[in-house]
């Protein structure tokens, strides 16, 4: 827990004393697979990113992520029991699913712009995140039956890095962006599962820029 | 007065070696069963199983070396008893730390043939078999005043004479036991089974 905190408390160190220009939000949705693991997990995220720093090249962007399960990863495993009365082995149906969640800092560089209208920004990441393959099985006698090798779930928590690439067309009031993005999977100190690696995820959002007018004073 | 760094390696070396130790015990808790390791046959060295609802998992497997021997304090042992005339008795042990709460060991004791030898361990190779006090029973903290009846699954029981320092010496299972003062439940055991000698936990 103290290596945690001590963890958040360095990102903290990365945000800009001087926030300004808070006039835009950026909601997105979006869809990830996961490129570490044999079995094919995806989700869908959602998010929102802020530039907390504006400047005309760069921004500087706080985001908050949750990614839900669009597929399962499901199968059998044999559980046992030495119990002679009851058939030695039985079937056990499990599903495993993905979610995530991610506080991330974004470092955003304008490098392509043409007619006034659209902008090629490629971006990267720092933050942390918690990334959980939960796995369930189906209704089965516990007490008698014990599941050999079972899958077993996966839940980290960590920093994580990552980068992509955003394309953004402004549209007078407001913008749509594009973004392609891989986020690495959290820094942990052991991994503990024999089943699963930690998700890496591979994603791509599509969003809006939602603009505020800046008070006069 | 100043010593040459040569002699300072070497103390360091030296010291690293008698520091050396190695733990071979995986433990992976099983989801479905709070403190228990998974069932498992990857040779993970570890038993669990509830003893009257409470956790009881046996101590990690670490080998101690030191400049000319090691010395392995292993969490299974297979002990064979050939001092009767008609049958000889296979003792399995299970122990865990001696600070853990009590108890402190789970034994099997199984009577086999006169003669009982490694390759006829391989018998019990995916065998469930009742304890019923005639052919075996459990016990507890080498207690034989309480016996207890109860079953035992073999998913692994390999031990091959040709390999005898090899991972292919496994054994694994389930079980659960009766006594009169307890009751076993849900154990799940996975072990590899170095033969003899320094590193053993087979000797018979």
């Amino acid at each position: 827990m103290n290596a945690l905190k001590k963890n958040v408390f360095a990102l903290f160190f990365l945000l800009p004393f001087t926030p300004k220009a808070q006039n835009a939000i950026e909601p997105y949705i979006g869809y990830s697979i996961d490129l570490a693991n044999r079995q094919p997990l995806s989700q869908v995220n959602i998010g929102l990113q802020y530039p907390a720093v504006k400047h005309k090249v760069y921004q500087m962007l706080l985001r908050v992520q949750g990614g839900l399960p669009l597929n399962k990863h499901s199968g059998n495993d044999a559980a046992y029991t030495s119990d002679l009365s009851l058939p030695l082995s039985i079937a056990t149906g499990y599903a495993a699913k993905w979610h995530s969640a991610a506080f991330i800092i974004g470092n955003r560089f304008r490098l392509i712009s043409w007619a006034d209208k659209n902008t090629i920004s490629p971006f990267v990441n720092a933050g942390i995140v918690y990334q959980k393959i939960a796995v369930g099985y189906n209704s089965y006698d516990k007490e008698k039956y014990t599941v050999l090798d079972p899958h077993r779930s996966l839940k980290k928590f960590g920093l994580c890095i990552g980068a992509g690439i955003q394309y953004k067309r402004d549209l007078g009031n407001g913008a749509i962006f594009l973004q392609a993005e891989f986020l690495s999977s959290p820094v942990v100190d052991s991994l503990n599962n024999y089943n699963y690696k930690l998700p890496v995820p591979l994603s791509i959002n599509i969003g809006y820029v939602v603009e505020f007018k800046k008070r006069s004073k | 007065m100043t010593l040459p760094l040569q002699w300072i390696v070497v103390a360091f070396i030296l010291m690293a070696l008698i520091s050396c130790e190695r733990n071979d015990t995986v433990f992976y808790e099983d989801d479905d069963a709070e403190n228990l390791s998974v069932f498992s046959d990857m040779g993970n060295n570890v038993m669990s199983c509830y003893i009257n609802g409470h956790p009881f998992r046996t101590r990690d497997r670490v080998l101690h070396a030191g400049f000319s021997s090691a010395h392995l304090r292993p969490e299974i042992e297979l002990f064979k008893d050939d001092a009767a005339a008609d049958s000889d008795t296979l003792t399995i042990t299970w122990t865990t730390d001696t600070n853990a709460p009590n108890p402190h060991s789970v034994s099997l004791v199984l009577a086999v043939k006169k003669g009982f030898s490694y390759s006829d361990l391989n018998a019990f190779n995916n065998m469930r078999l009742a304890v019923d006090g005639v052919n075996g029973y459990f016990m507890i903290d080498y207690n034989r005043s309480e016996k207890g009846t109860g079953s035992i699954y073999f998913l692994r029981a390999i031990l091959m004479p040709g390999n005898a320092a090899g991972i292919n010496n496994q054994l694994s299972g389930v079980f659960e036991a009766t006594l009169p003062s307890f009751k076993i439940t849900r154990g799940r055991f996975d072990h590899t089974l170095p033969v003899g000698g320094g590193e053993g936990v087979v000797f018979f």
